[in-house]
């Protein structure tokens, strides 16, 4: 199955392309429109650079999720003998190593942007490697509940933006107390904790979801 | 083998009852909205069931087990929209670990392997048709559950089509097909 959901998203190396696209020049425009003031875009940058990756992945699954229930593909994977929950945690890997991996390297070119650094990068670049999962995870969550809604994209945003907040908190936080020369390993642990609980949350919810959206 | 008992989808039908033995064909006949497909999806099990409704070999199924037995083609294909037609081949490859020669050979029956190179989407509406059919030649499994198997399909596919329909209820396999065309000499469930 993963073999099967990495060579997936393999297959939407186009649609891909246009994701990394978008958070490139959100990236450099929010850069571009904070002028030159240093002190306020090390301050402001974990966050943005946080919401944006959170959009991104949030606007981006549904649309390949989409595409895939359209075609019948959901079907086939509720005929395979693999759980459900198998299926999800090899398309959230796939999400990571597809979309996680390049969207966390990005953030780490972009940081002089920023000037941010060398220790705040390596933090932004890990508390990032660490929500991925969780996000790639709420966002299949998302995609789920509202394949078969007029206006998904909105819903989605309602039911599974507030599900984030723990990850862009904790997140954050990492980020000032690192900024602060304080020991942030205590609040790595609060972000890693809350990644897995909602890794799990949502691969959970989401074998529940699978039938009702392949239901068309 | 398979026995459907009282199963019901209200409002479209209610109490419905069928068996189907090895080297039978039930073709389930409605108008448009009847609720062919979703009898289809139920007995798949992509609907889930209600509990001793589906009986498979005498016993009440287990989903995942039963779906092993089963190949079910929809209304939608299948197909993986962003996939060359080799892509397609790999993505099975991986999905039903089935060698890629035997899919390759199926294309060939179905006169698709020549659009190696091309996206499954570009292809006509009938070769696509063709190309998701091409499972019933790759795919071994007992329990052919099809959804208007013959629409978009040319004189020739048709023919591919009953050749292995033929072969597959000669070789003990059951087949449900649902369609709103009236086939002669098949037992019927009408909606």
């Amino acid at each position: 199955m993963i073999l099967r959901e990495l060579y997936n998203a393999y297959l939407h190396k186009g649609s891909l392309l246009s994701t990394f696209a978008f958070f490139a020049l959100a990236l450099f425009c929010v850069s571009l429109t904070m002028g030159p003031n240093e002190t306020l875009l090390r301050q402001t940058a974990p966050g943005l650079i946080w919401i944006l990756a959170i959009l991104t992945i949030f606007f981006s699954t549904p649309l390949l999720l989409k595409k895939e229930a359209q075609c019948g593909l959901l079907d086939e994977i509720l005929l395979h003998p693999s759980l459900t929950s198998t299926y999800l945690l090899s398309k959230v890997t796939a999400e990571y190593i597809f979309i996680g991996l390049p969207l966390a390297l990005m953030s780490f070119i972009f940081s002089p942007l920023f000037t941010l650094s060398s220790g705040e990068t390596l933090a932004l670049l890990l508390t990032l490697l660490i929500g991925f999962p969780a996000l790639s995870a709420l966002g299949i969550l998302g995609s789920l509940l509202t394949l078969n809604t007029q206006g998904g994209g909105l819903l989605l945003s309602l039911i599974i933006l507030p599900l984030a907040l723990p990850l862009l908190i904790f997140g954050l936080s990492v980020m000032e107390i690192t900024r602060l020369g304080l020991d942030s390993f205590p609040s790595f642990c609060l972000l890693m904790g809350s990644s897995l609980f909602l890794l799990i949350l949502s691969i959970t919810a989401g074998s529940w979801a699978l039938p009702f959206a392949a239901e068309r | 083998m398979l026995d459907v008992r009282n199963i019901s989808f209200p409002p479209l039908f209610s109490d419905l009852s069928f068996s189907l033995s090895k080297q039978e064909m039930l073709l389930v006949r409605g108008t448009n909205g009847a609720g062919k497909s979703t009898l289809l999806r139920m007995v798949a099990g992509l609907i889930p069931p209600p509990p001793g409704v589906l009986f498979w070999e005498g016993q009440r199924i287990q989903l995942s087990t039963y779906q092993q037995n089963l190949l079910y083609s929809g209304h939608s294909l299948g197909l993986h929209p962003e996939a060359l037609l080799k892509d397609q081949v790999n993505l099975w490859h991986y999905h039903y670990r089935v060698e890629k020669k035997a899919i390759e050979k199926a294309l060939h029956i179905w006169g698709v392997a020549s659009f190696d190179n091309q996206k499954t989407a570009h292809l006509s509406q009938g070769q696509q048709k063709r190309l998701s059919l091409s499972r019933l030649h790759w795919l071994a499994r007992p329990l052919w559950i099809l959804d208007e198997p013959h629409t978009n399909l040319d004189a020739e596919g048709r023919k591919i089509f009953e050749d292995a329909l033929a072969h597959h209820l000669k070789n003990e396999g059951l087949a449900i097909l649902a369609s709103h065309e009236k086939l002669s000499g098949i037992r019927e469930v009408f909606l």
